[in-house]
């Protein structure tokens, strides 16, 4: 049997940087400069004041939870030393950026939430130290790039509450995640030729829309293919909601108005005062139905205009077969484009066995919603969500170690739903389906809704995508199979689908998943979504739904703060439906300035 | 025997002192609050210095 080959290919950390030292040394002896400045400011008796505050805050903090945890009887101070604690409103202090301290879970699963979190540790550290200089070179370079110091602290965000299996399938799901996004920063930091500038690796790269998906690159398997605009904004801003306020703002104040939606607004943001990086042979974009992603694209070709751009653009018309030749020969279009301007040819046979798995992955996906329609749901929460939306666009069976990972969800899914496991112990209520599209700035939401209301979401709008398996060997088929894949992109499917793929589909997914209760995202940006707002209201309440509406700004948590949004929550929850929060710690909180 | 004891003892402790360390990182949250409030705010003021290469006037 053929071997797999390594993923992803070696060659790529092996290119040659070439890096501009004398310009790397006028930016260290700025970064220097500065760092001397702000020491010679500060007001050291301040900061001593400060921590001593800070200190005496932690040790008041310290007793009361001692205190709390003595006030139990015999019994309670087992159960929370065994099962870990119940009141997790507690962990954010006023003012603070960071949780005061990590949740306990029960000796067990602190025990396993431990290793996760020095598995991850080195997995980021070995993965760096591939090519360390121009990732620190970065790191100087872009704001953006601190904020992916932080994943360990994102990963705490989606696991609060979680026990067991469930807990265990999240870190599973999120470490492949973290995986791609820290090889790819590595690849990125190497080519952009503001930092590692390497010629070889640029020669071998394409780049593309953070909506297109990764699929059509497993045709390409000596390509370095990266989502442009994903790792330095789109990602990130659901590891860090303050990520992005700084190229908002660079673009508001160069006249974009402000009510244009905030991903193309950031992405345009970040064009205008050269926050992303300079790389790769060519660009592909996509999205064209959302006149936001339209403009990003321009902006794009605007700063990097010796890069040629190829825009795929699909009909909005999924159901309509006779549309669909048109979609392939688009394909094949930007397949002549990519070849054309890397001088790769297009290997039909890679293409195959990484659609393959794909298609494997597909089916795992599906058991994950069958079980989840069970009155037993077991994945739960953002770890799910975000592993589907990652697989589903950027993944795209190209990683062959992704179904290692499914195959131990998907035993550990099987166990927890045999032995009835609850992922949220004693605090599973409601079933709950989210629609539209989710505040990025809280990618978490769904994990405070399960741990403050008891409100299960089982599944979200950008998981019900494409699940038909797609050809492996017919290559006209083929083609035909992966613009049908792409016309269903994130976004494209639903949001941008129209009337039939937004209303009439969320009542039929309703009854699917036998869920009573829809978190609806109102992105306050998004015009597509404004049109149907009044038809999805009074259709739901025929229909007896309890519809939460919630409105956000999608990146920027300054237009509806995330304590606005579990506000709208938490009123509809005391006035419609009477219901009585399980973990009162978690109604009010601030977090405001909180990653 | 001896010296075998001794060197499993030295690994030992180093693993113990290790494993106290990285657990007392782990459950004070302690990198985390490193990186917000000693490394963002000075890369912040870097930040903020910087002068952008700016190409869409």
């Amino acid at each position: 049997m053929a071997k797999t080959p390594k993923y992803p290919n070696p060659a790529f950390f092996k290119a040659k940087d070439n890096i501009d030292w004398k310009k790397q040394w006028e930016n260290l002896k700025v970064c220097g400069g500065i760092f001397f400045e702000m020491l010679k400011e500060t007001d050291w008796q301040a900061f001593a004041d400060g921590w001593k505050t800070t200190l005496k805050r932690d040790v008041e903090r310290v007793k009361e939870e001692y205190n709390s945890f003595m006030a139990h009887d015999q019994q309670g101070k087992l159960d929370a030393i065994l099962h870990g604690e119940k009141h997790l409103g507690r962990l954010y202090a006023k003012g603070a950026m960071a949780t005061v301290r990590r949740e306990w879970r029960g000796i067990k699963d602190t025990a396993y939430d431990f290793y996760e979190w020095a598995r991850l540790w080195g997995m980021l550290l070995m993965t760096f130290s591939k090519d360390l200089v121009p990732a620190l070179n970065t790191v100087l370079h872009y704001r953006w790039m601190v904020s992916y110091f932080c994943c360990h602290a994102f990963m705490d965000k989606n696991i609060m509450g979680l026990r067991g299996r469930a807990l265990k399938m999240a870190h599973l799901l999120t470490y492949d995640i973290f995986r791609y996004v820290a090889e790819n920063l590595v690849l990125l930091s190497k080519a952009d030729r503001k930092n590692g500038n390497s010629t070889e690796l640029n020669n071998m790269m394409i780049t593309f829309d953070e909506m297109t998906m990764g699929q059509l690159f497993a045709g390409f398997p000596d390509l370095c293919a990266i989502p442009h605009q994903l790792l330095p904004m789109f990602l990130v801003s659901e590891i860090d909601q303050l990520t992005c306020i700084p190229y908002i703002d660079a673009v508001e104040s160069f006249g974009l108005p402000s009510d244009t939606c905030p991903v193309p607004s950031s992405e345009c943001g970040a064009l205008v005062i050269d926050a992303l990086p300079d790389m790769g042979k060519g660009f592909i974009s996509s999205s064209m139905p959302c006149d936001g992603s339209t403009m990003a694209s321009s902006y794009f070709a605007r700063r990097f205009p010796d890069i040629p751009v190829f825009h795929l653009c699909f009909p909005v018309r999924y159901y309509d077969e006779s549309v669909l030749q048109s979609a392939a020969e688009d394909i094949k279009a930007c397949i002549k484009f990519v070849e054309d301007k890397t001088g790769a040819k297009w290997n039909w046979d890679a293409y195959f066995t990484a659609i393959k798995r794909f298609n494997r992955e597909t089916a795992y996906e599906l058991e994950k919603w069958e079980i989840n329609k069970t009155a037993y749901p077991q994945l739960l929460g953002p770890s799910y969500e975000l592993f589907r939306k990652w697989n589903y666009e950027m993944d795209g069976g190209l990683d062959p170690r992704v179904p290692a990972t499914m195959e131990k969800v998907s035993k550990l899914l099987k166990e927890a739903y045999e032995d009835r496991d609850e992922p949220w112990p004693g605090k599973m209520k409601y079933r709950a389906i989210v629609w539209s599209c989710p505040a990025h700035y809280y990618a978490n939401f769904s994990n405070w809704a399960a741990n403050c209301w008891g409100i299960n979401v089982l599944v979200e709008m950008e998981s019900l995508n494409f699940t038909k398996p797609l050809e492996t060997e017919d290559k006209e088929e083929a083609l035909r199979d992966l613009a049908r894949l792409y016309e269903r992109m994130v976004m494209r499917r639903h949001t941008n689908g129209g009337y039939q793929n937004v209303v009439t589909e969320l009542w039929k997914q309703c009854e699917d998943w036998n869920a009573k209760l829809i978190l609806m995202y109102q992105n306050v940006a998004c015009k597509n979504m404004a049109t149907v707002q009044g038809i999805l209201d009074d259709q739901g309440r025929e229909r007896g739904y309890d519809l939460i509406w919630i409105e956000h700004d999608l990146m920027d948590p300054r237009t509806v703060s995330r304590r606005t949004m579990r506000d709208k929550v938490n009123e509809y929850m005391r006035t419609v439906m009477g219901a009585e929060p399980v973990d009162p710690s978690l109604l009010d909180f601030e977090d405001e300035v909180c990653m | 025997m001896k010296t075998v004891a001794k060197i499993g003892g030295k690994v030992a402790l180093t693993a113990l002192i290790a494993f106290v360390g990285t657990f007392t990182l782990y459950i004070t949250n302690g990198e985390n609050k490193l990186i917000y409030y000693v490394i963002r705010p000075l890369l912040n003021k870097h930040y903020d210095n910087q002068v952008r290469d700016r190409r869409i006037v």
